[in-house]
């Protein structure tokens, strides 16, 4: 997988996890990234447990200050983990509710 | 009697400091103003004087020593790795005259970086008044950055001593997802 692959894999699957319409593709780096075995997906801090590692695309989305991050797995193309801004987490909460 | 057995307990030296504390607390209550042997356990303390051989069975001289600074240190609960430390009183009267060069020759020999280490940033940075010198490396495995690995060195120019080293640094294995990938 390269970067534009990884973007287009964000990309697609940005909708399902509630990434707003508006946020523009800001940002993407390959990383090696630490993930909790069993852990929900969408996650701020995830449970102790076990861990292990990925060679991952981290895909940000970004509207101003607020942003979404998809990481997308480099073997796979599926998304193994969701972060977003904690104002980011407030706004998408407020439209949703809104 | 508990109270006995406990200032007997422990080293020799640990229970001259415990005899010494309890001297201490006895002559402040009759001076009028008393104070509380663990208390004062917080800011003194007895230990051997610098120099001077402990040996079993010998006669041991002991100093009083006196608290200079908070020190902190994060250790790993499983390796016993240090995770970081600050000592307060070398962050004071920081200024910005120790050479860069210098300062980055400093932080290496105080964090010793693997072999896989980076370089990130190095440079005087300013906080709560005070200016010091930050190094920071990251962790970069075949060009690829380890998410959230790094060192981070401070150091006071004008003492030309490291203050505080921050190390988040894991071994990362990839490998084959778990069935739920």
């Amino acid at each position: 997988m390269n970067a534009r692959e990884a973007v287009a894999a964000a990309e697609t699957a940005a909708p399902e996890f509630g990434v707003p319409a508006h946020y523009e593709t800001r940002d993407v780096e390959l990383r090696i990234v630490e993930l909790v075995a069993g852990a929900p997906i969408v996650d701020q801090l995830p449970p102790p447990g076990p861990v292990f590692d990925r060679k991952a695309w981290v895909v940000q989305f970004a509207s101003g200050i607020l942003w979404v991050e998809l990481t997308v797995d480099d073997d796979t193309a599926r998304i193994v983990r969701v972060r977003r801004s904690r104002s980011a987490v407030q706004s998408i909460e407020a439209q949703q509710h809104g | 009697m508990a109270d006995q057995q406990a200032t007997h307990a422990g080293s020799p030296i640990e229970r001259a400091n415990a005899w010494y504390l309890a001297f201490l607390e006895r002559e402040s209550i009759a001076a009028g103003r008393p104070a509380n042997a663990s208390e004062l356990g917080e800011h003194l303390r007895l230990g051997p004087l610098a120099g001077v051989n402990v040996a079993d069975g010998a006669p041991v001289s002991l100093g009083v020593y006196s608290r200079l600074s908070a020190c902190s240190i994060r250790l790993n609960a499983t390796t016993g790795d240090t995770i970081s430390w600050y000592l307060d009183f070398l962050a004071i009267g920081c200024d910005a005259s120790m050479p860069p060069g210098d300062a980055v020759e400093l932080a290496t020999q105080v964090a010793v970086p693997p072999a896989d280490a980076v370089l990130e940033e190095s440079g005087y940075d300013n906080m709560a008044g005070r200016s010091f010198f930050r190094v920071r490396w990251k962790h970069m495995l075949e060009g690829i950055p380890v998410e959230g690995d790094y060192i981070e060195v401070l150091i006071n120019g004008k003492l030309r001593k490291a203050f505080s080293l921050s190390k988040v640094w894991r071994d990362p294995r990839v490998g084959a997802p778990p069935l739920s990938l």
